[in-house]
């Protein structure tokens, strides 16, 4: 039998679609393989593309960082800032805490985080706001105080949950501020 | 590439559809408590969203809207599909953005899996084999993404020591396990098991946000352990984000099982 010359062996894009010699292969390189994705196909890989490079710049940049931070404590220049970013996954990002009290008190030298006071949350320490049972909070309303930290940057802020002559509750973001 | 009477595209189709459903109305006495809570309790403004995203009969609205899309697993009309996804994206956006639902990460997942559905929906009459390796593609892709944006966010100390953990799960979660240990283990153990347990998910989050450029069926086997385990571990509550994603990863397996130019078996 003859020695197959480099020639006659099968080319890398034969290859990776022969399913004998590509059970391993991964169905990225398989599809590429074999064809395009078209422009809907295209545009939901460019998504992807976006949505995970802004993902994976997080650890390294720190404006990233702080804007994801921002997004948690519904915070953004704008809505539609904030809003393009509710897509991007962000499952039990950052180490979150949360508390709230009648006690009007400024985020400047605020220390009961440094107690260890508050609860964590996964995400989305407004949550301890905008998901408690209402009825039992003073007419005055009532302050949150919320902590996220990532990566030695930590980001606090204030809001006041307060009753609407109407009915029904207004909730205010007061301040938000970066340490260091 | 047919299964009985029904193309194996449209099977897929219908069954990551229904998976979808499934999580989305798994919440459902959660969902009806915040949107029917009545006037006094209601949030009505917020400073940074629009005013009617803080409309509680809106959000009503759009949590059950995706109820329609039950009739796009019963019929054969590819433009029900199309319907059928894009109101799955548009629902899972406007949830995502409520001020009673911005937090949920079930209509992340559910914004998503939609726009796969929508893409998956224009391919289910053709019969090409770019198109059905891009399905799976895009598929584990997705599900590659959720567990990047998960795990980047926890390259922190304070995961690696486990606090968040600690808290969330081993002192909070008032069900089997953990109340158990609670119960018999000292606190120090506790610490170092929630210690562990973070730098776990913390890794295994950082490998599998590799797992499309993995072999198909590594990869959709690996994704549904480390899915189904996170299912159990919160006692289903975590079934609303992660069933959709599941679905996704059996469906990559099932795609991968019936591929255009795969040999047949003999006896």
């Amino acid at each position: 039998m003859p020695i197959p010359s480099r020639r006659d062996l099968p080319g890398w894009g034969e290859l990776l679609i022969n399913r004998e010699m590509s059970r391993f292969t991964s169905p990225l390189v398989k599809a590429f393989a074999t064809g395009r994705p078209g422009w809907g196909g295209g545009l939901l890989y460019a998504l992807m593309v976006v949505v995970g490079g802004w993902a994976a710049l997080m650890p390294v940049s720190n404006k990233v960082a702080r804007a994801t931070m921002l997004r948690m404590h519904l915070r953004a220049p704008n809505f539609p800032l904030w809003a393009v970013q509710q897509i991007s996954p962000a499952m039990y990002n950052f180490s979150n805490r949360a508390l709230q009290g009648p006690e009007d008190a400024p985020l400047a030298g605020l220390t009961v985080f440094e107690e260890h006071a508050g609860r964590y949350f996964n995400h989305f320490p407004v949550r301890d706001l905008t998901w408690t049972e209402r009825q039992q909070y003073v007419p005055a309303g009532i302050y949150g105080y919320l902590q996220s930290s990532y990566q030695g940057t930590t980001l606090r802020s204030k809001y006041h949950l307060e009753p609407r002559p109407e009915g029904g509750w207004s909730l205010r973001w007061q301040d938000s501020a970066f340490t260091p | 590439m047919t299964t009985g009477a029904v193309p194996l595209r449209w099977l897929v189709w219908r069954f990551v559809m229904a998976s979808c459903l499934l999580a989305w109305f798994v919440k459902l006495p959660i969902q009806t408590k915040l949107f029917f809570q009545g006037a006094e309790n209601a949030i009505y403004s917020q400073s940074l969203l629009p005013d009617w995203l803080c409309r509680p009969d809106l959000g009503g609205v759009f949590y059950f809207a995706p109820a329609l899309n039950l009739w796009s697993l019963f019929t054969r009309r590819r433009g029900v599909l199309l319907g059928a996804g894009a109101l799955q994206v548009l629902c899972s956006l406007l949830m995502l953005w409520h001020v009673q639902s911005y937090n949920d990460f079930t209509h992340l997942t559910g914004f998503w899996v939609g726009l796969w559905l929508c893409w998956w929906a224009a391919q289910v009459d053709k019969n090409d084999e770019a198109s059905h390796w891009h399905g799976v593609a895009l598929a584990l892709g997705i599900v590659s993404l959720c567990w990047l944006g998960g795990a980047v966010g926890k390259l922190t100390p304070e995961y690696w020591r486990g606090e968040p953990f600690y808290d969330l799960y081993f002192m909070e979660k008032d069900y089997f396990p953990f109340t158990y240990w609670r119960a018999h283990l000292p606190p120090a153990q506790i610490h170092l098991m929630a210690q562990w347990f973070s730098r776990i998910v913390v890794v295994t989050e950082c490998l599998l946000a590799t797992s499309v450029f993995w072999p198909t069926r590594l990869a959709a086997i690996s994704n549904l352990l480390a899915l189904t385990g996170m299912v159990i571990i919160s006692q289903l509550q975590l079934f609303s984000v992660l069933g959709p994603l599941m679905a996704l990863s059996i469906a990559a397996a099932w795609l991968h099982d019936q591929a255009p130019n795969a040999p047949q078996k003999t006896a």
